[in-house]
């Protein structure tokens, strides 16, 4: 799910940028140092949208840097337990598939897969039905509801299944 | 017992006389053939003696006759004295009927009708139902102190109160500890019991009120008496008891513990139960009680067989013995567990005897003293040599013992595999250990009323036997409950280490719940792990391949490239166990990788390399972090990884697209091209790059070709060929991607934010400094 957060983030400015435009060179480096990581405690940051407030900035004793508490809007990305989402199938095993949507990365155990999948290992890793319909392999569009998740510093990471109505395959790459 | 404590002197005198009295009596009887008289002499045990005669002969009369007829030859000294005492006041009691007290000397005849007698009854003896028994051991024991009879009177107390009552006072008889030859315990026990026997019906019988051992203390028994020189008197004369060390008295505080069997020492060995063989071919072993016996303190174990067919058959033909003493295989040169396989024996030659178990006519076969049945190895081991397993064996190890019985009878459906060996360690009750609860897990009640409630624990109260439960259902409060009628309750998703077995200290998120296992799919090794649930805990949802602190591989850490003991073997460690660690080496054959189980002695060194370059199939140079495209391997082939290590032209791979332990990979670097490289054969396609960074082409020469890394205008840098490579994109730069950039090649900079791979990202309006190179 998508969130709207209002945040503060001390941000270390170097004297040189002291100047005329030290707001957006200040964004910039929030920019750059706030998207695409993720917090253990709101998710994955995906966009700074906006900057609130900049702060008075404060300058460091020795080092002549200058910190100032900027205070931004970020859209973050964080799964949660029982969303359904949409996600792209990366590899197949025998254990189950990986999927990903977006920054998150999902896997789908055999266990939460329906049993009338059964694992195919002759041509590439797939899973199909008994009757040959569907299959999931790599490139697959699957809906899935998150079971589990756990976030770490570098990535998130979900447990999900699709034994349960309405998931399942929603698109095929061919 | 104030009652016994009386002095017995003087009774001893009367009985002596009384029973000559008795003596003519009888005669006269005889004579007379009284029919009444009779019937009650018939029953007179032969096995008697007992000093309290007299009470009992003074009341003598008709209404004793029959119960005279019921008595039992079972003999106890101090009982048939209260016994005798206590007539008077409650002949309701003497209607049991088993007690004893005759102390004449009876003639041959007498003996034969007693013995008939005895027989007679031990015959109704044994038709005794257990609750019979029961009964009669309550009446017999119960209630008879008489301490514990006033608390009755006075209040009904609970358990503290009245447990109080009965701990010894200084008017009790004391505790002797009194040392013997190790190992004769029992001897002393019986020898003493036959001595007082035979003593009892002398003029000095044997003071003492009773004599005990136990099991966990060797050498030593203990002799309840009331005075040291009642306890010297006893043992005097006894071979096996070293008597001139004395009896040593137990302080009185001490008496309770002396006779209570602590929950560990009380061994657990029962028949069926898990051990460990502590020394031998089958060090550390697990096995399976196949019987048990206390009293030579030998049990049989049920082992997988470690046998060496071809050293027997040698040995079998050069007419040695198949295990010379002192020669036995051990540490890694044993013979891997196998199940046994007559046939398997056969092939190398062995002779191998088929016949019937002498001890219990089941079908076994036999090589030289060697005893096998079923697939396994029946071994007849002293109790010293076995530790019994404290809790229950991890569930691989269960499944490991299980399969070889299984093997042996052909059957092999996998889940009928695990349910045999859940129901092999007791299904859904009585052998499973009670799981140690800490507050907050979650759990499920499996009996009462509030059957399949699921709760949290609140309060963990007498050393774990007890919880508190707080249900889940808002509005109850928390409901205490015994620990053993609950279970911990997972559900999937939850992410949960597990506690101990194999997998000690790992983590992983639940798949799936089946009964008391948890199947979880492990953080770093992405790999499926089945575990009973009762050993699982829930935490945080932070990942750790094994708590620090827990496993044996101080100093390592997962995905390190480290030095094996055994020759030039490098690898990267994939997982970490308790006791060892999976390391994916160099040494792979045509394709398959080889990862070897490692204890901590096999791990040499960390290795730490400087300079680490190899090149690739058309001689670019692959460092660290680069992305590189598998070309020639047979099941990697088009997949692409990051490279974290190279050692000696072997690079170590990690990519989320492979599916082996950790996701690394060891591939020769000639099999994979650099991402960007100059001789590509064909064009590759364009990942997209990052805004400002243009590819000059595959094929530019490594040129002064100013791609520019514009950003804002701070700075420039000069672009290297190989920057045009796949890079990621801002978000996309996950995983292993960004690595391209810090590859440096040709000189030139290596922007900041590049280089450490999996690690920054460079986006657009970033500043970067240029390390190395003309623009430094």
């Amino acid at each position: 799910m998508f969130y709207l957060l209002k945040l503060i983030k001390e941000v270390e400015l170097h004297p040189k940028f002291f100047g005329p435009n030290l707001r957006e060179t200040l964004k910039n480096k929030l920019t750059a140092e706030v998207e695409g990581t993720v917090s253990g405690k709101y998710g994955f940051v995906a966009a700074v949208p906006d900057v609130e407030k900049y702060g008075q900035g404060k300058i460091r004793e020795g080092t002549g840097f200058a910190t100032f508490d900027v205070t931004y809007f970020c859209i973050v990305m964080r799964p949660l337990k029982g969303e359904v989402m949409d996600c792209v199938v990366t590899s197949v095993n025998k254990v189950g598939f990986f999927a990903e949507a977006g920054p998150v990365q999902i896997f789908v155990s055999n266990h939460l897969i329906p049993e009338d999948f059964d694992f195919n290992a002759m041509e590439d890793s797939q899973f199909v039905t008994t009757d040959e319909s569907i299959r999931i392999r790599q490139g697959t569009e699957v809906r899935v509801r998150i079971v589990g998740t756990r976030i770490d510093a570098t990535e998130m990471f979900c447990v999900a299944t699709i034994k349960e109505d309405f998931l399942g395959v929603v698109g095929d790459p061919t | 017992m104030p009652k016994q404590l009386r002095p017995r002197e003087e009774e001893e005198v009367e009985v002596d006389e009384e029973e000559e009295d008795d003596e003519e009596q009888d005669d006269e009887e005889e004579a007379a053939a009284g029919p009444k008289k009779k019937g009650k002499k018939r029953q007179r045990s032969a096995f008697i003696d007992d000093a309290a005669e007299e009470d009992s002969d003074e009341d003598e009369d008709e209404a004793n006759v029959g119960r005279r007829r019921k008595r039992s030859n079972f003999v106890d000294v101090e009982a048939a004295e209260d016994e005798a005492e206590d007539e008077d006041e409650d002949e309701d009691e003497e209607a049991d009927g088993l007690i004893v007290d005759d102390g004449e000397q009876p003639s041959a005849a007498e003996l034969n009708a007693a013995r008939q007698a005895s027989r007679q009854h031990m015959a109704t003896h044994n038709d005794m139902t257990f609750e019979d028994i029961d009964r009669f051991v309550k009446e017999r024991f119960g209630g008879h102190d008489d301490r514990a009879d006033m608390d009755e009177d006075g209040e009904e107390a609970g358990g503290a109160v009245n447990q109080q009552a009965l701990l010894p006072t200084s008017r009790d008889p004391r505790l002797w500890l009194v040392e013997c030859k190790s190992g004769t315990e029992r001897e002393v026990v019986v020898s003493l019991l036959q001595k007082a026997h035979n003593l009892a019906s002398t003029a000095n019988p044997l003071q003492i009120r009773s004599v005990y051992m136990v099991d966990h203390l060797r050498g030593y028994v203990y002799i309840e008496a009331v005075k040291e020189s009642h306890v010297t008197d006893a043992i005097k004369g006894l071979r096996i008891i070293r008597v001139s060390k004395g009896a040593k008295l137990v302080p009185e505080k001490e008496m309770v513990d002396a006779i209570t069997i602590s929950h560990t020492a009380k061994s657990t060995l029962e028949q069926g139960g898990w051990v460990r063989v502590r020394a031998g071919t089958y060090k550390e072993d697990l096995g399976q009680l196949f019987s048990v016996d206390h009293s030579v303190q030998r049990a049989v174990v049920r082992v997988v067989p470690r046998v060496d067919f071809a050293e027997i058959s040698k040995r079998q033909k050069e007419g040695g013995r198949a295990a010379p003493f002192g020669r036995q295989a051990t540490g890694n040169n044993r013979p891997l567990p196998r199940p046994f396989k007559s046939e398997e024996a056969n092939s190398h030659g062995v002779m191998v005897e088929k016949k019937r178990d002498p001890f219990d006519a089941e079908l076994s076969f036999f090589i030289g003293g060697r005893r096998f049945r079923d697939g396994y190895e029946l071994r007849d081991v002293s109790f010293k040599g076995l530790r019994a397993e404290e809790s229950l064996p991890p569930l691989e190890e269960i499944q490991q013992f299980n399969q070889v019985g299984q093997s042996s009878a052909e059957e092999g459906d996998a889940a009928e595999q695990l349910s045999q060996s859940i129901s092999a360690v007791g299904g859904a009750g009585t052998m499973i250990p009670v799981a140690k609860f800490a507050k907050g897990d979650k759990v499920i009640v499996t009996e009462g009323d509030l059957k399949n409630m699921v709760g949290t624990i609140t309060v963990v109260r007498d050393g774990g036997k007890n919880v508190d439960v707080l249900p889940e259902i808002e509005g109850l409060e928390a409901v205490p409950m015994s620990a053993s009628a609950v279970e911990k309750w997972f559900a999937s998703g939850d992410h949960v280490r597990v506690m101990s077995g194999l997998s000690e200290g790992k983590t992983g998120m639940v798949v799936r719940v089946e009964d008391h296992l948890c199947i979880l799919l492990v953080d770093h090794s992405r790999e499926e792990l089945r575990v009973f649930s009762r050993n699982l805990q829930e935490v945080s949802d932070i990942a750790t391949a094994v708590g620090e602190e827990t496993h044996a591989f101080t100093g390592y850490e997962m995905h390190e490239l480290v030095q094996l003991t055994a020759g030039d073997v490098v690898g990267v460690i994939v997982d970490i166990g308790k006791d060892t660690c999976r390391v994916l080496t160099n040494q792979a054959t045509s394709g398959m990788p080889d990862i070897r189980i490692c204890r901590p002695a096999d791990i040499k060194q960390k290795l730490v390399v400087r300079r680490m370059e190899a090149p690739d199939k058309f001689g670019n140079q692959v460092n660290v972090g680069d992305l590189v495209d598998v070309k020639e391997n047979s099941h990697l082939t088009g997949k692409s990884g990051t490279v974290m290590y190279i050692w000696r032209g072997m690079l170590f791979l990690q990519s989320k697209d492979f599916t082996g332990p950790g996701g690394f990979a060891c591939l020769s670097s000639n099999v994979v091209y650099v991402r960007g490289g100059r001789n590509r054969g064909h064009a590759m396609s364009q990942a997209p790059s990052l805004a400002g960074m243009r590819s000059p082409g595959p094929n530019a020469t490594p040129s002064r070709g100013y791609g520019g890394l514009g950003v804002n205008g701070f700075s420039s840098m000069p672009q290297s060929p190989n920057m045009g490579g796949p890079a990621p994109v801002l978000a996309g730069g996950y995983g292993g991607g960004s690595g391209a950039y810090g590859g440096g090649r040709g000189g030139y900079g290596a922007g900041r934010g590049g280089g450490a791979p999996g690690g920054r990202r460079l986006t657009a309006g970033q500043r970067v400094d240029i390390s190395k190179g003309p623009y430094k």
